[in-house]
């Protein structure tokens, strides 16, 4: 099993929208207790590469793109940011 | 990532309303309570004026089902603010709040329709639609329950704000259905106060209630017409019991704690004293406009 057949999702149980009219930002809660998080800048391009792709490869070019950086510049970051959503229950891997 | 706290500005009010609306939904499914979303972000956008963000999240409650909604709340962190009977004239919501989500209605009916709520709640019902609201399905009015929903809430908000693109901005045949929608489900009084009808029903016993909300009044007045349009005796004894009871409701967000019975004596007093020269008032000019009359 490769990271590259792993894919992450949204976990069920989270509330979430997007700001994009003034400064980006991703507005969640895990339900029904919250708290309400905020996700801006390179929190922000994750939470929506998770939420539009799928695998950890697509999420990192998709954050890259939004950042503006090449994906290997950023590769380090978004797997380590997205672990912790996964270690939170924000975010589920499926296998 | 930063973690928000109670009341935190880093999300914005308009956020927090929509997580409740998530929120509410949730604890809905769990315990299998029936619910439509209603204003705020279960409305077409275009319906609402530019630029509008809702302050709280409301619900429209199958009847039957309130009780177990509101025990899930309490359950769940949420604070019950004021109860149908103290919330408002019309005795249709409860108002709850939590620290991190902020304020929901519950209404377990809406003002303005005098067919029995389960009927109004089936015909939401029957042709509503589902509507992602904070990445959560959500059940929502259709477009012209929605717009009839607006005009009903701008009868009682002097404002109106509301009826700019919900109702003059609506097609004809968008409007001819609305109105169809309100005479089906006996709302066309208040329908009427609203879009300042000139036909109104004067007559009718609830038209000082709604032209109060409408147009504003005093307490007084606005006590006049609660038992005016009270149907029957004992219903209207019991509109005057609660207009001269302080509202505990009330009374506990003023003070910002549950009242001692001191403090219920004294708010009694205050109320009974203030009842008591608004009506004097009103007799005062009664009596001037009966002598400028002669």
């Amino acid at each position: 099993m490769t990271e590259d057949s792993v894919r992450y999702r949204i976990a069920p149980d989270v509330a979430w929208l997007t700001e994009d009219e003034h400064e980006p930002a991703v507005y969640l809660a895990p339900l029904p207790d919250g708290p309400p998080l905020v996700l801006r800048d390179s929190a922000y391009a994750v939470w929506l590469g998770v939420a539009e792709t799928g695998t950890l490869a697509e999420i990192t070019e998709l954050a890259a793109e939004l950042a503006g950086a090449q994906p290997e510049v950023v590769a380090e970051d978004v797997a380590t940011f997205v672990a912790q959503l996964t270690r939170q229950g924000l975010v589920v891997a499926e296998r | 990532m930063s973690h928000s706290g109670p009341g935190d500005p880093a999300v914005p009010l308009y956020a927090r309303v929509h997580l409740a609306h998530a929120v509410v939904q949730y604890l809905a499914d769990r315990a299998g309570v029936d619910l439509l979303h209603v204003k705020g972000p279960a409305t077409d956008p275009d319906l609402r004026p530019p630029g509008h963000r809702s302050t709280d999240a409301d619900v429209l409650v199958r009847p039957g089902h309130v009780g177990r909604l509101q025990d899930s709340l309490a359950a769940a962190g949420w604070e019950r603010y004021s109860d149908f009977e103290t919330g408002s004239a019309f005795a249709h919501a409860a108002n709850w709040f939590h620290p991190y989500f902020g304020y929901v209605d519950v209404h377990a009916s809406w003002p303005g329709p005098t067919a029995p709520v389960g009927e109004v709640f089936e015909r939401f019902s029957a042709d509503s639609e589902v509507r992602q609201i904070a990445s959560r399905p959500c059940r929502v009015l259709s477009r012209t329950s929605q717009i009839l929903i607006l005009v009903l809430h701008a009868a009682r908000s002097p404002g109106k704000g509301d009826l700019g693109p919900a109702w003059y901005a609506a097609s004809p045949e968008e409007q001819a259905a609305v109105r169809a929608l309100a005479a089906a489900l006996g709302a066309s009084l208040p329908f009427a106060v609203a879009l300042a009808d000139p036909h109104v029903d004067r007559s009718d016993d609830r038209y000082e209630l709604w032209r109060v909300h409408a147009e504003g009044g005093t307490r007084l007045e606005e006590w006049r017409a609660r038992v005016r349009a009270a149907p029957g005796t004992g219903a209207k004894l019991r509109v005057l019991g609660s207009a001269l009871a302080v509202n505990r409701d009330h009374l506990r967000i003023s003070l910002g704690h549950p009242p001692a019975p001191r403090e219920l004596v004294a708010a009694q007093w205050t109320r009974i004293r203030r009842l008591g020269m608004e009506a004097a008032e009103l007799c005062r000019r009664v009596f001037r406009r009966g002598r400028h009359d002669d």
